[in-house]
């Protein structure tokens, strides 16, 4: 494999693997942001 | 996370990683041999690094969590591992395609590359543990040994090459054609630079799993109260 290309393809993937990951943290995030967001809503109901 | 915090890290995350980018592509010189394949090393060493220190500290606050018996403990613990086996993830992809272009196989069965693996099935299967239905307490102290047991291999995985033959290069032990200058400034920026992007990426998903943690002892409590009341 030509040693450019070895070396773009490893910084797409190192690159890609932060970018995958951090749009799993994202998605958990809005996910608490809403689970929150009911909790709230049940809470003020309650009172 | 601070909130404060979190932008001037995410900041320092952005101005070190271009500066790294100028200093692998301009800075430092191409080597002989390789040519620019080896520069592939400025992603992979400070990943893997930064996965070993991952999995320190996941050992470390799983011991923590075992002893003092505290949630916190085993979010860091949990947090930890779960970016040490992102990390380890890209050191064995990067590594691989390094690899390819200097030994010309994707993958060999190499001491250094058995025990890389062999601590990512490890935290693979921490992972796993981490989302079956179980006690909360029991999962993390399953966890927590878990983390233990792979934190053995790292230091295996660290000092294969001069334990054991082996066709992987032990980086800042051969003594006379080592690195040049250049190359020694650019991979000692790299690692800095990845630590700010390994302490963001950290901190916020401590920060996470605080939250859910919250989330969860909330629901219990109102839980128990609907109980209480329809008792």
């Amino acid at each position: 494999m030509n040693a450019v290309y070895s070396l773009v393809i490893a910084n797409i993937a190192l690159w890609c693997g932060f970018a995958f990951y951090f749009l799993i943290l994202s998605k958990k995030q809005q996910k608490i942001q809403k689970q929150l967001q009911s909790l709230a809503a049940q809470l003020d109901s309650e009172e | 996370m601070n909130k404060t915090l979190s932008p001037v890290l995410a900041a320092c995350v952005v101005l070190c990683t271009a500066i790294s980018q100028y200093l692998i592509y301009f800075h430092a010189p191409v080597e002989q041999v390789l040519g620019y394949a080896q520069k592939i090393f400025y992603y992979h060493l400070p990943v893997a690094w930064w996965s070993f220190v991952s999995f320190f500290l996941a050992a470390v606050f799983g011991i923590a969590c075992l002893i003092k018996k505290e949630a916190r403990f085993d979010m860091i613990s949990h947090a930890c591992a779960e970016i040490g086996f992102l990390l380890a993830t890209l050191t064995l992809i990067t590594g691989s395609i390094w690899g390819r272009h200097s030994w010309g196989v994707w993958w060999t069965w190499d001491p250094k590359l058995t025990t890389a693996l062999v601590l990512w099935f490890i935290f693979a299967a921490y992972l796993v543990v981490r989302t079956m239905p179980m006690a909360r307490e029991q999962k993390s102290n399953i966890c927590a040994v878990i983390a233990v047991i792979g934190f053995l291999d790292v230091p295996l995985v660290f000092f294969a090459t001069r334990l054991w033959r082996s066709i992987h290069p032990a980086v800042f032990h051969s003594e006379g054609g080592g690195l040049e200058p250049e190359m020694v400034h650019t991979v000692i920026f790299c690692v800095l630079s990845f630590a700010f992007l390994w302490l963001w990426l950290t901190l916020f998903r401590i920060n996470q799993l605080k939250q859910e943690h919250i989330l969860e002892s909330v629901r219990s409590k109102l839980l128990y109260s609907e109980e209480q009341n329809q008792d």
